[in-house]
């Protein structure tokens, strides 16, 4: 199994990454961690003419805590925010999040912006920052303009990006009453989450980000009148979860993956609401 | 599409090693093919199973998602620089005493990938090692010799770190 030919290409700079995108066209595609799209490539699933190769571009790493947001280069590995201080004392869950993705040898390649544009369903990244209403910096040929994260993922594999515009930079503002947590369930640490769910709960309201269901991250809203106690939380999730649209597949079909999402989605509650 | 190679230079086991490659070609195949390292094991070659992790900058990467343009600039680390035949790594004495591999094919991934755990957390506890070596499969043992093997290697390097102090 290994890759057609392709043209590799490794700008250093975000333009010129935009620039050569544009020139390729649908036959174009930008590599980030590459922990997707080297296996599909491998099993020539994915078979672009021009590879560009972002791991260069100094532009897209790093990461900065301000006092009202986080803001994440698109490159950031998951490891890398697994592992930063500064980040789990900032919004702790990301960290956790991060903690979920994949196995280790995965985590130091794989990178945070790569995730949100490929967009599997089972991610953790795009319910992660769904739930934290952060928004995602997109760069073209035409400049820069944003993106809520909630709007990005438009189904499986599917999202918002033009062909020649590439994820830069990920804002995410930091809530600091808010409490968060984040639960799945996946047949083994590291492996693709069944079903997994975020919680981020204020005096106002608790929601729930769920994935894992096969579609694009969904997010139920329970008022903090409503999500007092476990019973009521518990029958509300469920009649919300038992609404979603979700798709079965050989782990489990679509009314098992819904009573694994009102499972972890209630772990995920209790954390919160201890 | 015309055949395109380029001229790279990676920095394996601490020497240069100057190859001739197409941009498609992996780095598990380059690793093997160009420089010879056949410690590097190729397994599944879509990231499942481990066996052909290296450690890029001293943190484990599955060689088979990554070409080998891509490790330019960064220092490799395979298997066949951890020790020799009479002077193992304790890692690899680890392996060895407490049984942790039978057929061996993904043992050069699970010695890496042990031995970057333990640069990092001297003693691990054994959740922790099981949680990193979900990484990497194992169709013989059943994992348990090989987890008590990373034990033992922690056991090892704590007595050497002792004696060397």
């Amino acid at each position: 199994m290994k890759p057609v030919r392709f043209k590799y290409q490794a700008p250093h700079t975000v333009d010129e990454a935009v620039k050569q995108l544009a020139e390729a066209g649908i036959d174009g595609k930008a590599l980030a961690g590459g922990q997707s799209l080297v296996p599909m490539m491998n099993f020539r699933l994915a078979r672009p003419a021009v590879l560009v190769d972002l791991n260069g571009v100094a532009d897209l790493s790093g990461m900065a805590v301000h006092e009202d947001r986080v803001e994440l280069g698109a490159l950031t590995r998951h490891q890398a925010v697994a592992d930063s201080e500064r980040l789990r004392h900032a919004l702790p869950l990301l960290a956790e999040a991060a903690g979920l993705i994949g196995h280790w040898g995965i985590r130091t390649r794989g990178t945070v912006g790569g995730s949100v544009v490929h967009a599997d369903p089972s991610a953790e990244w795009p319910a992660v920052l769904t739930a934290l209403s952060a928004e995602l910096e997109l760069v073209g040929p035409q400049g820069a303009h944003r993106v809520p994260a909630g709007e990005f993922v438009l189904g499986p594999l599917t999202t918002a990006i033009g062909m020649d515009e590439i994820l830069t930079r990920i804002h995410i503002p930091r809530v600091p009453e808010a409490r968060t947590a984040i639960e799945e369930v996946a047949r083994r640490p590291g492996d693709f989450a069944l079903a997994g769910a975020v919680v981020v709960s204020t005096s106002e309201d608790t929601r729930w980000t769920f994935f894992g269901l096969g579609g694009p991250p969904e997010t139920v809203r329970l008022s903090a009148d409503d999500a007092r106690d476990e019973e009521r939380v518990k029958r509300q999730l469920t009649e919300r979860v038992a609404a979603l649209d979700v798709t079965g597949d050989m782990h489990g079909g679509a009314d098992w993956r819904r009573q694994v999402a009102v499972v972890v989605a209630l772990r995920a509650w209790r954390r919160v609401a201890a | 599409m015309a055949e395109e190679r380029v001229e790279i230079t990676l920095a394996v086991n601490g020497h240069d090693e100057r190859v001739t490659v197409e941009p498609r070609w992996l780095l598990s195949d380059v690793l093997r093919r160009e420089c010879g390292l056949l410690g590097v094991h190729v397994g599944c070659e879509h990231g499942v199973c481990g066996a052909c992790t290296v450690l890029l900058d001293g943190e484990p990467v599955r060689s088979c998602l990554m070409f080998a343009v891509q490790a330019v600039g960064h220092q490799l680390t395979t298997v066949e620089a951890l020790g020799t035949a009479d002077n193992l790594d304790p890692v690899q004495q680890a392996f060895w005493e407490a049984h942790g591999l039978q057929c061996g094919f993904c043992t050069p991934g699970m010695v890496l990938t042990a031995r970057a755990l333990l640069d990092r957390d001297p003693h691990p506890s054994e959740e922790t090692i099981r949680e990193t070596l979900a990484g990497n499969l194992c169709r013989c043992t059943g994992y348990q010799f090989i987890v008590d093997a990373v034990l033992l290697a922690a056991e090892k390097r704590a007595a050497l770190a002792e004696g060397s102090a």
